[in-house]
């Protein structure tokens, strides 16, 4: 597969991969999942992703929101992650450009421990009966997103893909991929609405024309989640097949 | 055993306006040629918005060139999208029509929903209404050709009393298949009568039980006079044959390749909305380049039509004694390969190929 995406540089906001990534999962977070997807500007999709990325036909742009329970003696925590679907060879990712966590420990616990830079923010997640609402403020409104119209539907129909991240491992640049296992025990769908995104906020200043166009769609559930210890790491410069390489093999 | 091309019309990037021009016109060529070389069928897909991989938007005005362009080889439109908003039931059966009319009866009718989120988003299709519009389209279409008048209400569409003009040359209809990709299609396909036109790469084994499923249904499946059954199985393969197996490997892998890489670009309803409509990918998977044995990457699919002449009568015998019927070749993607190294590949099959598999062929039922 030859290189496509035209993002040259290394995000800002890029997560530092240490000694400490973790090396089992965490298992069995309860949670709430709300995940968007909507279009979005195929040049500017293709901008945001890394040579060995591969935009999608047309763009598209994926909220997902967690909410997740208190446990064990944790407060509960809200994470919300603004990414773009896209090809890691074959294989459907998304590439995420920005989070948000409202706990700043867990925020830390989610850098040492997978390399995964988040912002501090504050996040909403309102049920009512017509539409679970969204909201994440820092210094202002960053976003605001909906799922209109909740209708129960079959667990089996919503997918979640693995997500990729940029970090750095000594001074190198590396996606990493994050892969999440969800039991869904109840799961909702609707139609996405996103009436305010900060395109430069959830992307680190790279551009101010991320923008959710046509709806697609959109889901609600009820979930188990299991963080599996991150696994791979691709350089962003060349293609996935020649570019992937074992986490154990670039830091032991 | 029946071969036929399948023509997809990609165009890699830079996808210029001569680089299009020159794809519709080696298709033509290829056609032509295959008409004379004594292939069966030329199907041509109906895709929209799908950069590189297809470029064939208006396949109706191709196989209208191909009609007048051929004299004796089956045109298939395969397939037509049965998506309201993207075709509408009514202008499909007229379209039919008039190409059957203009090629004597020549014409196939492959009937699909569309798998990506590209083309039904690109058209505010509703991913939920595509399989109840499909079978909407197949059970209604025939009786707008059969019938003087014809009205109907429907969920996803409905017409007022109508004359639906003209009507096709063969009867009572042309032979009509679904694309079919995901499991439990062929049943689908089975409970209406239609055959089975395979659009993806499948394992013998695999493919053989849903063969065997198809056929069961079809046996005991009664339909009304306005009806016939065509109990037929086609797959699609790739195609690239040559003296030297070596050289026909690498080459054939470069097809292969290049086709998954356009193939892995489209975007997936499955993958981007939540719905039960779409349980799998659909259209056309990953087509498994590793070997079975070994897992090792090797280029070539297993079962692909890759190889020497007697290597590729190997393949095709036992794809045949699963009870496959018929093969589609794609026999270039995005003019990865030279178009006269396509026509050498194509002269030799039917040289050295095609008159050992044809003697005692399967009979297309109804066609």
């Amino acid at each position: 597969m030859p290189l496509d995406g035209l993002h040259q540089a290394v995000f800002p906001r890029a997560g530092q991969l240490n000694q400490r990534l973790s090396k089992s999962p965490t298992t069995q977070l309860p949670a709430t999942v709300l995940q968007l997807t909507t279009e979005a500007p195929a040049g500017v999709c293709r901008g945001l992703l890394p040579p060995a990325l591969h935009p999608v036909n047309p763009g598209v742009l994926v909220i997902t929101a967690y909410e997740v329970a208190a446990a064990d003696g944790r407060a509960s925590f809200r994470t919300v992650e603004v990414g773009i679907q896209c090809r890691a060879g074959a294989r459907a990712r998304r590439y995420v450009l920005g989070a948000a966590v409202d706990d700043p420990r867990i925020a830390a616990d989610m850098e040492d421990r997978w390399g995964y830079v988040s912002s501090p923010a504050s996040i909403r997640l309102d049920r009512r009966y017509e539409r679970i609402e969204l909201t994440v403020a820092a210094e202002h409104t960053v976003l605001r997103a909906s799922l209109l119209g909740p209708q129960p539907v079959t667990p089996a129909a919503v997918l979640y893909v693995a997500g990729l991240r940029p970090t750095v491992y000594q001074g190198q640049p590396w996606i990493a991929q994050f892969e999440r296992a969800f039991e869904i025990s109840r799961a909702d769908r609707g139609r996405p609405q996103v009436s305010e995104l900060d395109s430069a906020w959830w992307t680190g200043g790279e551009t101010t024309a991320l923008a959710a166009t046509q709806p697609i769609s959109g889901s609600f559930t009820r979930a188990d989640v299991t963080l599996n210890p991150t696994r791979f790491l691709i350089a962003p410069g060349q293609s996935r097949s020649a570019g992937t390489r074992r986490v154990a093999d670039v830091i032991g | 055993m029946k071969f036929g091309l399948f023509l997809e019309l990609s165009v890699s990037r830079p996808a210029t306006r001569e680089a299009e021009a020159r794809v519709f016109r080696h298709s033509v060529e290829d056609a032509v040629l295959a008409d004379k070389l004594g292939f069966d069928h030329v199907w041509v897909v109906e895709h929209h918005f799908l950069a590189e991989y297809s470029h064939s938007g208006a396949p109706e005005v191709l196989l209208g060139a191909l009609a007048s362009a051929t004299e004796r080889i089956r045109l298939g439109h395969g397939v037509v999208v049965c998506v309201p908003e993207i075709n509408h039931p009514v202008r499909v059966a007229e379209r039919i029509a008039v190409l059957d009319i203009l090629s004597s009866g020549r014409v196939d009718f492959g009937t699909g929903r569309s798998s990506t989120w590209t083309e039904l988003g690109g058209f505010f299709g509703d991913p939920d209404l595509t399989k109840q519009s499909w079978s909407e389209y197949v059970e209604t279409i025939p009786r707008m050709w059969a019938s003087p008048l014809f009205a109907y209400e429907g969920v996803t569409f409905s017409v007022p009393e109508r004359q639906i003009l003209p009507r096709p040359v063969q009867q009572p209809h042309p032979p009509m298949w679904v694309a079919v990709s995901s499991p439990g299609t062929e049943i689908d396909a089975a409970e209406r009568g239609l055959g089975w036109l395979g659009v993806n790469f499948s394992g013998y084994d695999a493919l053989a039980v849903r063969i065997g499923r198809y056929r069961d249904i079809m046996a005991g499946l009664e339909l009304g006079p306005a009806r016939h059954k065509n109990n037929t199985v086609y797959t699609v393969n790739f195609l690239y044959c040559h003296e030297d197996a070596d050289y026909a490997a690498e080459r054939g892998g470069k097809l292969a390749t290049e086709f998954q890489y356009l193939a892995d670009q489209n975007l997936h309803t499955r993958e981007v909305v939540v719905t039960p409509s779409y349980p799998t990918l659909g259209g056309i998977p990953t087509v498994s380049q590793r070997d079975a044995e070994s897992g090792k990457k090797k280029g070539v699919p297993e079962g692909a039509c890759v190889g020497t002449p007697d290597q590729i009568v190997e393949i095709i015998e036992r794809w045949q004694s699963i009870g496959v019927d018929g093969i589609n070749f794609i026999i270039n993607s995005a003019e990865v390969l030279d178009s006269d190294e396509v026509r050498r590949s194509m002269h030799l099959f039917t040289e050295k190929v095609m008159p050992r598999l044809k003697s005692g062929a399967v009979t297309m039922a109804g066609a």
